[in-house]
């Protein structure tokens, strides 16, 4: 039987070849995770073209003054779907001011994991929680936000008959401990405009 | 004819010892039971704001009202007695097996604006059992119209004892607010909640106190102005359960 002799220069190339491999393997899975949830909603196209042109939508806010429920107008783009436009009306709302006379009820952390729109015009909103502090996020402000992200969607676009809030992809009992989501009449009979701020 | 009367009266006081012992006393002769309910606890410290904590507030007024509401006459079930975690099952099941009358839940709060004041009430409304999309009752509780009544009725009648508007919030949810007067000063908001959504009696949150109100927290610091509340509390739900209303002498 014939014995194989690798030289040491040979060895060693292997073993470079075999670190390469390895390292190449261990980037491509701690790489950008969103990229494996790019076909699932974060979607490559844009929400907008440069030249569509702005659109007015009022978004819920609160007068720092007062404390109370106020409609702000803001801007969006006039995209070629309406889909497009409620996740822009989504964003702008999470986005929204946090300083100044009216700012948004949005506790700092809260991020858009995905936006869906249903043939049966149910709104999904995955939201996520997990850079939020809960210690600051009490009952009256969890639903202050809750009220406004289903304004933004109702009072805004009239295909949307429901809002269902998603929890860091899962169907949540509450947000932060709270405000009750999950009974999916309360969405819906939130949506038809029990929520009316000074301004309405 | 001595003898006579000892032999009927042997009788009576067999059917008297039957009647406590296997019927029970009557629920007339018992003193009310109440559940009270210090929300948080444990590693679950509630919201706070800078040096004040939620589940320390909570507790600390929920003592009072217990000593308030059992000087009134009342038996108080506290759910909870320490700084300790309570699943929501086990905290739940304690309220809906405890035979009482209602259950408060006392939520301290915090508000980023900073001009939110306590009382603040909320009451959950009742459940659309009509809606086709609401299949999951089991899974997220029910509310009936008869309790969310009960419960809302529960609420204005300790806003009214403690000064603050009955009415509703024009932040409620729809569900509830047919044939109510809707206001944004309305203290009472009627709102999905987690800690009401299980329960099967009539049962409210109170929120004594904003952790974020300078004047809430220099009102709560002082022991009148916890006596104060707590009396209000307690007067309240006597009105709500019909009964003479003497006034409590705790603090008095």
């Amino acid at each position: 039987m014939r014995k194989i002799n690798f030289s040491w220069k040979t060895t060693i190339v292997i073993a470079v070849f075999l670190v390469l491999v390895i390292l190449g393997l261990w980037k491509r899975n701690q790489g950008n995770p969103l990229k494996s949830e790019t076909g699932h909603g974060l979607s490559s196209t844009p929400l907008f073209e440069p030249h569509d042109r702005s659109v007015s939508i009022l978004i819920k806010t609160v007068e720092m003054s007062t404390g109370k429920p106020v409609n702000v107008p803001t801007s969006i783009r006039q995209s070629k779907s309406r889909y497009n436009q409620m996740k822009q009306a989504v964003l702008a709302f999470l986005d929204g001011p946090r300083k100044g006379k009216f700012q948004v009820p949005v506790p700092e952390g809260m991020a858009l994991n995905e936006f869906y729109l249903t043939p049966e015009g149910t709104a999904v909103v995955d939201l996520s929680m997990t850079a939020v502090n809960r210690t600051t996020f009490g009952f009256v402000e969890e639903a202050l936000f809750v009220k406004g992200l289903i304004e933004v969607l109702s009072k805004n676009f009239f295909e949307v008959k429901m809002v269902k809030i998603l929890v860091d992809g899962q169907d949540a009992p509450t947000l932060a401990g709270h405000y009750a989501l999950g009974t999916s009449d309360s969405a819906a009979s939130t949506a038809l405009g029990a929520y009316g701020g000074p301004t309405d | 004819m001595k003898p006579k009367k000892i032999s009927l009266s042997i009788p009576a006081l067999l059917a008297l010892w039957i009647l406590v012992f296997t019927v029970g006393l009557p629920r007339v002769w018992a003193k009310p039971r109440i559940v009270l309910y210090a929300a948080h606890g444990g590693s679950d410290s509630g919201v706070k704001a800078g040096s004040e904590v939620e589940k320390e507030w909570n507790l600390k007024v929920t003592k009072i009202l217990q000593q308030t509401f059992e000087s009134a006459g009342f038996e108080v079930v506290m759910v909870r007695k320490k700084d300790e975690a309570l699943s929501t099952e086990t905290w739940t099941n304690l309220v809906n097996t405890s035979d009482a009358l209602l259950a408060i839940v006392i939520h301290s709060e915090r508000d980023w604006t900073g001009r939110m004041t306590g009382p603040l009430f909320v009451v959950e409304p009742p459940t659309r059992t009509d809606n086709p999309v609401n299949q999951d009752i089991q899974r997220w509780g029910m509310t009936s119209l008869a309790q969310y009544h009960a419960s809302l009725r529960l609420a204005k009648a300790i806003a009214s004892k403690l000064g603050v508007s009955g009415e509703l919030s024009n932040l409620s949810d729809s569900r509830g607010i047919t044939g109510e007067m809707l206001s944004p000063e309305g203290r009472i908001w009627c709102m999905p909640h987690q800690d009401l959504r299980f329960l099967i009696i009539p049962s409210i949150v109170l929120t004594p106190l904003f952790l974020t109100s300078s004047a809430d927290l220099k009102k709560f610091s002082t022991n009148d102005g916890l006596q104060a509340f707590a009396n209000g509390t307690v007067q309240g739900t006597m009105d709500f359960l019909q009964m003479p209303t003497p006034v409590p002498t705790v603090g008095r």
